[in-house]
């Protein structure tokens, strides 16, 4: 596979994955990966557990091996420099944050390791603290904080020392759905004022796409699609790519999968396709309809939109708007 | 294939390397070339029917039999006993909470022979007839050990997340319950280190076998004096430290393995933060507990220290004063034999430390190598003083290092190392290796991990087991008598057994005031670990 | 453990023995020097020719009774340039034991401590080369109980049956009298397989009444409810009186009772024990120089010197024991409470050695099953 170049927009190329391999004997964790990342982009891997999505980061920040591949950052080939040397800044899932330092200690520790001043230390933590909301919070001791307020901290301690790289595993994961919105708005804010390049790991894809200029998808160690969000939305090349941003509609016809857009089926009293209604949902200003089609040997699930609510039970009728159609990859 | 790319794993690796190379040399050098010496002396030519005859004989079989399973015994009553007080110091907070926490390693430290006679004084006093049974053998390895269950468990449990338990309780479990299915299986790697360092000191005890049990109760390791020594049958002694031998490595690999098992239970350890007492029920378990505390650990000790102030017919500090005084027997004063233990205590502690923190990252850190390091460093604790001492004659003959008077703080090290160990190790098992590694990502070399990551977090466990090597020194007897040495080595714990070795009052005294001050010294010790453990800002 | 059979076990002896040899038994011999400091063998066997040891500094090995006064051989070195290192660990049997096992690679020049219980092994391992010491005239002919001069006596002591002049009611005067009804539940003793008292205790009980009548002696002493305990302390100070027990009976030294007035608190005119004159056995503590010693002519004038009055006057209140060298003045506190007896009993080394773990397991058998 040959790296796709991302969204660069005329900048330059900050992160180049080429043909990285990870692998433990004989388990391949990451395959070939080939990926390039512009300065100041926002990049998202996302995937299934498993997928080699962590792999991939702990790659990058030599926590593990190649076996084979090249990865160079700024220019620079990352061969055989230390974890320590590699000027990243990661945010791992649960803090992680040194339980004997405090907060602001913690803000400090990668400031420290690169020889700042006293002052410029306490100053920047005061910054870096004030742009993730935790100004105040210096003395306080980890254990005293939240989980969001953790979250906080910890990505403060990761800016701190202003990185070439930023990489998030699954930063908001073992927050409840509430913070987790707010902070991923939070998170786009400080990406935004910052301009850090920055490498976003999750499993959730609207947070992906919330987050993101570019949007890359892993499966059992391999690039499975990468491109802009709106890209892969309206294009996704696989059915599992197609199945794992959510979209409806991936049928089978004569032994290969088809992707029918909910845009392509439209109730219509002449459609060729018959369906029983089987749940009614409200979403964003019209009905979403999740009905079954009664096929010869089995039934094939059917989601549509529609502006009147049919009843549950009721069978429609719908016209297929067979351009949007189009196959997909196994 | 293009080579891998080692990135930090590289730098990591390398220090283990060195950790492991130095905790393999001490051991190897230590224990292992000292006992290949001492077998291959005592069993060149020794045929296998005369092994199989030995092993055969009904009255090994008898001796082996019994020192099992009062070994067995001592280290579940010791368990059965320490683990509640473990609990109430851990996490209750009560007026004499840190009396009781320095009390209860005075024991550990006390020569054998005072000991005896504090227990028998108590015995005596409670009208019970003790002398020469399997109990009072018992009731001395519950006293001198119980130390190791409150400080080994009662540190790390105080440090434990108690989140998981009070979640059971929330959702319905009894105490017991949320201790059996929340706590315990945290805990387990940890009572299981405790009561193995037990079991392997009473499975080797010498002189309570021969004091407290008297003279018709015989253990593998007084069997292994008696043949070395008074009957000069080498060859019978070889294959009894043999029996040793095989009993400490294979008891040290499945606890060693157990515990790797267990090691993802203890993960996420918090501040520990004790309560303070609520409740007429808490204050009655409380009370029931620091009373048991007392009663095992301080009537014996008040029993002792009664004696040491008797002058005459009345009270007095005068042994104590005389300790300076020299006295006829004694080739120092007692207070410079004092002096003496206390710089080899300290030594000891220092060497016991520095390589037992090494070897825990070894083991935390390798699979294979991690599991012989932590087996090996097992057996001193678990073969006869005899056979190390017979073996540290015959090894250091080669480069004559056999009367160096730092052969016995380094001896005192080695046996101090298994608690350096058991206190370490498990604290290091706890360290999320996500703090380890985000800070290698914001920038720290593996030394600064180590330095800035690890040591903060294993410092107050380094000092629970560097204040174990301190009072394992200043107490040793066994080791040390069995180490030639001139004058200027003469140790306190020596000066004891040589002062009661005549008739006199004023030698017993004296005796008596040695160990009292040897007790006292351990708790100031202990204390002053305590006060270090309360002080740090951010703790464990 | 009965599943672990013996095949396994000796496989083990041979591998740690197989990879032993590697680093075991070709290490150079490296006794006689010390660490203090640096000694020429060159020059030092030339000062051996002469009467001067210049530089030769002595290893004294010995049990860790062994206690001198300070600056004992200040004189000695003065006088013949040698520098003494004591070298001590362990009772007396672990010395044995321990020359024994580095018999050939000594661990240093000189043994002090080997008692006559223990000798015949000592000789059976030839441990020491012979040595006739001039000062030998002042010893009685009794002490010298090796006719080839291998070890010479320095010291002798008495193992004896003492008794608390105020509860013991009449002392026993003989050894039988201990069997005797008014004595029940009153004597405590050693085991002799873990107490060189003891031992020396039942020596003295198969020499008095031979081996057809000591099995049924020690048969009535368990009658008599005989207390028997692993070593010298927890008997004196455990179960006889003066420690705080109740038996009035208990197998010493004949030194105990100076010792008692030595060290009493507070200070008495009078020893509050006696001893039973006609239990003492003899002990006698030997010197000798090792075998391999590279300076056996210094070893010499050491041993010698400690067979002169300067160290010998030493010697009653270091150790409590007696000097060999009868020229020697005894403290007034052994003359006056310790005498040594006069007929004491006594035993040949050979036989000793012959008898030992027959007499004692038969003891065992008897006493304590």
């Amino acid at each position: 596979m040959t790296a796709e170049p991302a969204e660069h927009e005329g900048r330059e190329t900050e992160l180049l994955l080429q043909g990285v391999t990870v692998s433990y004997g004989e388990k391949v964790a990451l395959s070939a990966v080939n990926l390039d990342v512009a300065a100041e982009a926002v990049v998202a891997v996302i995937g299934p557990s498993g997928c080699g999505k962590s792999t991939m980061l702990r790659a990058i920040a030599g926590l593990e091996p190649l076996t084979e591949g090249e990865i160079e950052l700024g220019g620079r080939s990352l061969r055989g420099v230390p974890t320590h040397q590699r000027d990243l800044g990661l945010m791992f899932q649960e803090h992680a944050l040194f339980p004997h330092r405090s907060v602001a200690g913690n803000v400090a520790f990668g400031l420290e390791r690169k020889g700042r001043t006293e002052s410029e230390i306490r100053e920047r933590v005061g910054e870096v603290l004030e742009l993730v909301g935790m100004d105040g919070f210096g003395s306080r001791s980890i254990e005293a904080l939240s989980g969001g307020e953790a979250q906080r901290v910890a990505l403060a301690r990761a800016l701190a020392p202003t990185p070439r790289l930023l990489m998030l595993d699954e930063p908001l994961g073992s927050l409840d759905r509430v913070l987790r919105q707010q902070l991923t708005g939070d998170l786009r804010e400080v990406f935004a004022r910052t301009g850090v390049t920055a490498i976003h790991v999750t499993h959730d894809q609207s947070e992906a796409f919330a987050l993101a200029d570019h949007v890359v998808i892993l499966r059992a160690g391999r690039i499975e699609q990468q491109g802009s969000p709106a890209d892969l939305w309206r294009h996704p090349t696989s059915r599992f790519v197609a199945e794992f941003l959510g979209h409806p509609n991936v049928w089978e016809v004569d032994g290969r999968h088809v992707l029918t857009p909910v845009t392509a089926l439209q109730p219509d009293p002449n459609g060729s396709i018959v369906v029983r209604v089987d749940r009614v949902e409200f979403q964003e200003g019209r009905f979403r309809i999740t009905g079954a089609e009664a096929l010869l040997v089995s039934e094939r699930v059917v989601v549509f939109d529609s502006d009147t609510a049919p009843a549950v039970g009721d069978h429609l009728r719908l016209a297929l708007d067979k351009s949007q159609v189009y196959p997909l990859a196994d | 294939m293009r080579q891998p790319d080692v990135g930090a794993a590289g730098g990591t690796r390398a220090l283990t390397a060195v950790f492991a190379a130095v905790a393999l040399s001490f051991l190897g050098a230590l224990v292992v070339w000292p006992l290949v010496s001492v077998f291959q002396r005592s069993l060149t030519g020794v045929g296998v029917e005369r092994i199989t005859e030995i092993l055969g004989r009904g009255s090994v079989r008898r001796v082996v039999w019994f020192t099992l399973w009062q070994a067995l015994a001592s280290a579940g009553i010791t368990l059965v006993i320490g683990l509640p007080i473990a609990h109430v110091l851990a996490r209750y907070r009560f007026a004499g909470r840190d009396l009781i926490r320095a009390l209860a390693v005075v024991p550990f430290v006390l020569p054998t022979v005072v000991v005896a006679a504090a227990l028998s004084a108590t015995f005596d006093r409670l009208r019970l007839d003790l002398d020469q049974t399997v109990a009072a053998i018992l009731a001395a390895h519950v006293f001198f050990n119980v130390a190791i269950v409150i400080r080994v468990v009662g540190g790390f449990w105080g440090s434990l997340d108690q989140r998981p338990t009070e979640a059971a309780r929330v959702l319905g479990a009894s105490p017991f319950e949320a201790f059996r299915t929340a706590t315990l299986p945290r805990l387990a790697p940890v009572i299981a280190g405790a009561g193995v360092l037990v079991f392997l000191f009473s499975f080797t005890s010498f002189g309570v076998i021969l004091i407290l049990g008297g003279p018709r109760r015989a253990t593998i390791e007084t069997e292994i004096y008696r043949n070395a020594i008074f009957r000069q049958e080498f060859d019978v002694a070889a294959v009894l430290a043999l029996l040793q031998l095989v009993v400490v490595s294979l008891l040290s690999f499945l606890v060693a393995r157990f515990q790797r098992r267990q090691a993802r239970h203890a993960r996420g350890r918090t501040r520990a933060i004790a309560k303070p007492v609520r409740g007429p029920m808490q204050r009655l378990h409380v009370l029931a507990i620091a009373g048991l505390a007392l009663a095992v650990i301080g009537v014996p000790v008040a029993a002792l220290v009664e004696a040491s102030l008797r002058v005459g017919g009345g009270y007095g500090v005068d042994h104590y004063r005389n300790l300076f005084e020299p006295i006829s027997l004694l080739p120092v004063t007692a207070g410079r034999a004092l002096l003496t233990s206390l710089y080899f205590a300290i030594g000891a502690a220092a060497v016991a430390t520095v390589v037992g923190v090494m070897a825990a990252f070894a083991i935390v850190r390798t699979g294979r190598l991690g599991h012989l390091i932590e087996t090996a460093a097992l057996i001193p604790l678990g073969v006869s003083a005899v056979t190390l001492g017979f073996g540290y004659l015959l090894a250091f003959t080669v480069l004559d290092l056999r009367r160096s008077p730092w052969i016995i703080p380094v001896a005192h090290a080695v046996v101090g190392l298994p608690f350096v160990l058991a206190a370490v190790v498990p604290a290091l098992r706890a360290i999320d290796p996500r703090l380890r590694q985000a800070a290698a990502v914001l920038g720290a070399s593996p030394i600064d991990v180590l330095r800035l990551v690890d040591w903060p977090l294993i410092r107050t466990a380094s000092l629970t087991g560097a204040g174990f090597a301190f009072a394992i020194s200043l107490g040793e007897f066994g080791a040390t008598s069995f180490l030639a040495r001139g004058d200027s080595a003469f140790t306190a714990p020596l000066a004891i057994f040589r002062l009661l070795s005549q008739p006199g009052d004023v030698l017993r005294g004296r005796a008596l005031a040695l160990s009292v001050v040897i007790g006292g010294i351990v708790a100031l010790v202990a204390a002053m670990l305590e006060r270090r453990r309360t002080d740090g800002a951010v703790l464990l | 453990m009965k599943t672990l059979n013996g095949s396994r076990f000796v496989a083990m002896g041979l591998a740690l023995a197989i990879s032993a040899s590697a680093c075991g038994s070709d290490a150079p011999t490296a006794s006689g020097t010390s660490d203090t400091t640096t000694t020429d063998s060159a020059s030092d066997s030339s000062g051996e020719g002469g009467a001067s040891f210049d530089g030769v500094n002595l290893t004294l090995v010995t049990h860790e009774s062994f206690v001198v006064s300070d600056g004992i051989f200040d004189q000695f070195t003065a006088d013949t340039g040698i520098t003494v290192e004591v070298l001590a660990a362990g009772d007396a049997g672990e010395v044995v034991s321990r020359a024994v096992l580095t018999a050939g690679q000594p661990e240093g020049d000189v043994m002090f401590g080997i008692d006559n219980t223990f000798l015949q092994r000592g000789l059976d391992a030839n441990l020491f080369v012979p040595h006739e010491s001039a000062l030998l005239a002042d010893v009685p002919d009794e002490l010298e109980l090796d006719p080839e001069y291998r070890v010479t006596p320095i010291d002798v002591s008495d193992v004896c049956v003492n008794y608390w002049i105020d509860s013991v009611g009449t002392p026993p005067q003989t050894l039988a009298d201990l069997a005797k009804p008014e004595y029940a539940s009153s004597f405590v003793t050693e085991n002799p397989e873990s107490s060189s008292p003891g031992f020396a205790f039942l020596l003295a009980t198969i020499a008095t009444f031979g081996e057809d009548g000591w099995e049924s002696f020690w048969q009535e002493m368990v009658d008599n409810d005989v207390a028997i305990t692993s070593g010298w302390t927890e008997a004196y100070y455990g179960e006889f009186i003066a420690g705080g027990g109740d038996r009035a009976l208990v197998t010493s030294y004949a030194s105990s009772p100076p010792a008692e007035v030595i060290f009493a608190d507070p200070p008495v005119d009078v020893a509050p024990t006696g001893v039973l004159a006609d239990s003492c056995f003899r002990q006698v503590e030997f010197a000798g120089i090792l075998d391999g010693t590279p300076h056996p002519e210094a070893a010499a004038a050491l041993i010698d010197f400690m067979l002169s009055p300067t160290f010998q006057a030493d010697v009653p209140l270091n150790m409590f024991v007696y000097p060999a060298n009868d020229t020697v003045e005894l403290p007034a506190e052994f003359l006056e409470f310790g005498p040594l007896s006069e007929s004491p009993i006594t035993m040949t080394p050979a036989e000793i050695e012959a008898g030992r773990l027959g007499w004692t397991e038969r003891w065992t058998e008897i006493v304590l099953s």
